[in-house]
This record gives structure tokens, C-alpha cells and sequence, in this order.
């Protein structure tokens, strides 16, 4: 080989390792682009404000079923004739009991939902990083990273479910249902008591009212 | 003096016509092939900045994402889609004939209490659903810039074969080859003191003596 050769050797050579230099330059500055993008103040205030999104809807859902289980409990205890008396002590303590149960279960649901979304932002994190060595090669990167995205986000879509709570005072449903029907049968004894004076003059106090008085007298 | 001359001049010279020949075609077939690699390296340095303009996109777009355009076109969805079913929400607060003064302002109370709750339901979930909405979003500009590359990629390949066809197309000069060869053999088979031979016989070497 020539002079002329190896000048335009050299030249493929100095080009090939500009290209490399550029190559590995790119790669650099965007993984560090990217780690800066999702360690950033804003990313950090974006998943704060979610998880008080997802704290504030479980809470608020949590209150609900506190006042409900309380407007319950007050009415039932009222129609017993229990205010004030120990039974509403043991309810107010079952209440608060459920309550704090319902608040540490509500935070831990919208933790959860919080590490889904990071999680979901740390494979996005992964899949641009790898999008970038693989973009400074100019080669395909392989659509498998973008299905793995996408899978991640629907994985993180375990949006703020109220079901997730459940009934924290389910059982005091029972007691106003309970309540409920004590009422109905003392309604029920009051009518009986009206038409025919049994109550008053006979001393008599139906204990339960069968079905055929309840439904052809009621109303 | 002349023949003796010509017994080292003529192989001299030819071996000289050889080995320029040889040297020459060897030479232009290097800087043909040197030039090809050279415009494919350039080509492919504009594929890349390409490459490197889609990643840059992505990575300028990921910066740019908020869940404010999100959360403001669900929420407008949801306070639209509550304005329409307003009426079904607020028939509890009916009342079938005349009703009372008070029964009228707590009905109207109770109806401002709806829409509030109504309100403040429908903020709380567009900050619940604008987060994926957003990473959904970033999936699809991810899933460009994937397609970007792809074609990028895609033409390198087409680029590389080519230049690779080209390379294998870069071929000696067939002219030169040959002047080097007669050369080569003028210069090994020099001789002006040897007798011509005689054609060959099917019997033999066809020298009668």
C-alpha cells in the first residue's frame, strides 16, 4: 500500500473512532438524563401527590362508613334504650377498634398503590436506558422492552378501589339491622296492642310477632 | 554490444511493467474500496444523529411530563358527565305536591351538598386516574421513539448490505492484470539466444531433428 492507502485507512480509523467517542458520549449523557429525570424533585411531587390522592379517597371512604356505622349505632342504641349505659361504651370501643383498623389498612392500600406506580416508573426507567444504548448503536431495540412496559402499567393499574376497604363496621351493620327489626316488632306489638286493647288489659306482650300478623296488620 | 544489452534491459523492463502494474491496480482497488467504507461511515454517522434526535425527543418529551393535561381532561369528562345526569342524582330531594318552606330550603341545601360532593368526587379521581393516564401516554412516545429507531435501524441494515455488495463488487483491473502477467513472463522468459520451439505433433514434441 501506498501513501494514498493508508491516508484514507487513517481517515476510516480517526472516523470510526469519532463515531465510537460519540456513541459512548450519547449513551452517558442520556442514562444520566434519564436517572436526573426520574430522580427529579417533580417526579418525587408527583407521586407525593398520588399517594394523597389515594390516601384521601380511602379515608374519605373510611369516614363515610364511620359516620354511617355511628348514625347506626346511635339510632340502635337509642331504640334499646342503651345510651349511656355500658353496652354503648362496648360499642364506642368496638367502633374506634374497627376505625383505627380501617386507617392503617387505608394507608397501607394507598402505599401499595404508590409502590405500583414507582414500580411501573422504574421499568420505564430501564426500558429508556436500554432504548438509549440501543439507539446509539442504531440498531432495533427489541419490542419485547416495550410489551414489558406496558405490562408493568396495566400491573400498576390496581387503581383506588373502595372494595379494597371492605366493610370496616360491618358488624355494626348487624346491630342495626338487628335494631331495626326489635323496632319493627315493637311496632308491630304497639298496632296489636291498639286494635284490641290486649296489651293494656291483658298484660299481654307478644314476644315475636309471627309473620301473618306482621304482614296483614302492619303497614 | 546491442543483444547483450537487450539479455538484461528487455526482463529488466518488463519486470519493472510488472510490477508497476501490479502495484497500480492493487493500489486503485484499495482506494476504491477505502472510498466506499469512508461514504458508508458517513452515511451512517447521518443515520445515527437521527437516532440520537429520536432519543433526545423521548427523553425532552419524559422531561415534559406532568399529569396536568390529564387530570384536567378527566376531570372536565367527569364534571360534564355529572352536569348531565345532575337531575337523576337530585330526585331524592323531590316531593310529590305542595311542600313546606323549610322542607323547600333544605331541599335546596341538601342539592348544594350534592354538587359539592359531586365536585370534589370528581377532582379526587382525575388525580387518581391522571397519574396512568400519563405513564400510558409516556408508553406511547416511548413506543414512537422505539419505532423511530427501528426504521433507523432498519435502513442500516439495508445500508450495510449494500455497502457490502459494493465491496465485494470492488474488482483488479482485468487490462492491468494481464499487462502484468505478459509482463512477468517476458521478464522470466527472456531469452534471445534461445531457438524458437516447433509446434507440437500428436506424437511427441514435434522437434525432428
Amino acid at each position: 500500500m501506498g501513501s494514498g492507502g493508508g491516508g484514507a485507512s487513517e481517515r476510516i480509523a480517526r472516523e470510526q473512532q469519532q463515531q465510537e467517542q460519540a456513541r459512548l458520549a450519547a449513551i452517558q449523557a442520556g442514562i444520566a438524563q434519564t436517572n436526573a429525570l426520574f430522580d427529579s424533585p417533580e417526579r418525587q411531587r408527583q407521586h407525593q401527590e398520588f399517594l394523597a390522592a389515594q390516601r384521601q379517597a380511602y379515608f374519605d371512604e373510611l369516614s363515610r362508613q364511620q359516620q354511617d356505622a355511628q348514625r347506626q349505632s346511635r339510632f340502635a342504641l337509642a331504640r334499646s334504650g342503651q345510651i349511656g349505659g355500658r353496652q354503648q361504651i362496648d360499642i364506642g370501643r368496638d367502633l374506634g377498634e374497627a376505625f383505627n383498623r380501617g386507617v392503617v389498612d387505608a394507608d397501607r392500600h394507598a402505599n401499595r398503590a404508590l409502590a405500583e406506580l414507582q414500580a411501573a416508573d422504574e421499568d420505564s426507567r430501564r426500558n429508556i436506558i436500554q432504548l438509549i444504548q440501543s439507539g446509539a448503536d442504531a440498531t432495533t431495540a427489541s419490542s419485547a422492552a416495550l410489551r414489558q412496559m406496558q405490562t408493568s402499567l396495566a400491573g400498576a393499574r390496581s387503581q383506588m378501589n373502595a372494595d379494597a376497604l371492605g366493610q370496616v363496621f360491618g358488624t355494626f351493620g348487624d346491630l342495626y339491622r338487628r335494631s331495626q327489626e326489635r323496632a319493627e316488632a315493637r311496632r308491630a306489638e304497639r298496632d296489636l296492642g291498639t286494635l284490641y286493647g290486649t296489651a293494656s288489659r291483658w298484660g299481654y306482650v307478644p314476644h315475636a310477632v309471627s309473620a301473618p300478623v306482621s304482614v296483614g296488620w302492619g303497614n | 554490444m546491442g543483444a547483450a544489452a537487450a539479455t538484461w534491459a528487455v526482463p529488466l523492463i518488463a519486470g519493472a511493467v510488472q510490477a508497476g502494474a501490479t502495484y497500480y491496480n492493487a493500489r486503485q482497488q484499495s482506494k476504491r474500496a477505502d472510498r466506499i467504507a469512508l461514504q458508508s461511515l458517513q452515511a451512517n454517522r447521518q443515520r445515527q444523529q437521527k437516532a440520537d434526535e429520536a432519543t433526545k425527543r423521548l427523553l425532552a418529551d419524559q422531561a415534559a411530563s406532568t399529569p396536568k393535561e390529564e387530570r384536567k381532561g378527566l376531570l372536565d369528562g367527569f364534571l360534564q358527565q355529572l352536569q348531565l345526569s345532575r337531575k337523576d342524582a337530585q330526585s331524592g330531594l323531590g316531593l310529590a305536591g305542595r311542600a313546606s318552606e323549610a322542607f323547600s330550603r333544605d331541599a335546596a341545601a341538601a342539592s348544594l351538598g350534592i354538587d359539592q360532593a359531586a365536585s370534589s368526587y370528581a377532582d379526587l379521581a382525575s388525580r387518581l386516574d391522571a397519574p396512568y393516564l400519563q405513564r400510558r401516554n409516556e408508553a406511547r412516545r416511548f413506543s414512537d421513539a422505539l419505532t423511530e429507531l427501528g426504521v433507523v435501524g432498519r435502513e442500516q441494515e439495508g445500508a450495510d448490505r449494500v455497502t457490502n455488495l459494493q465491496l465485494q463488487g470492488v474488482r483488479s483491473n482485468p487490462w492491468l492484470e494481464a499487462l502484468a502477467q505478459v509482463a512477468g513472463g517476458v521478464a522470466r522468459g527472456y531469452n534471445p539466444k534461445q531457438k524458437p520451439l516447433q509446434p507440437e505433433t500428436a506424437f511427441g514434441t514435434g522437434v525432428y531433428q
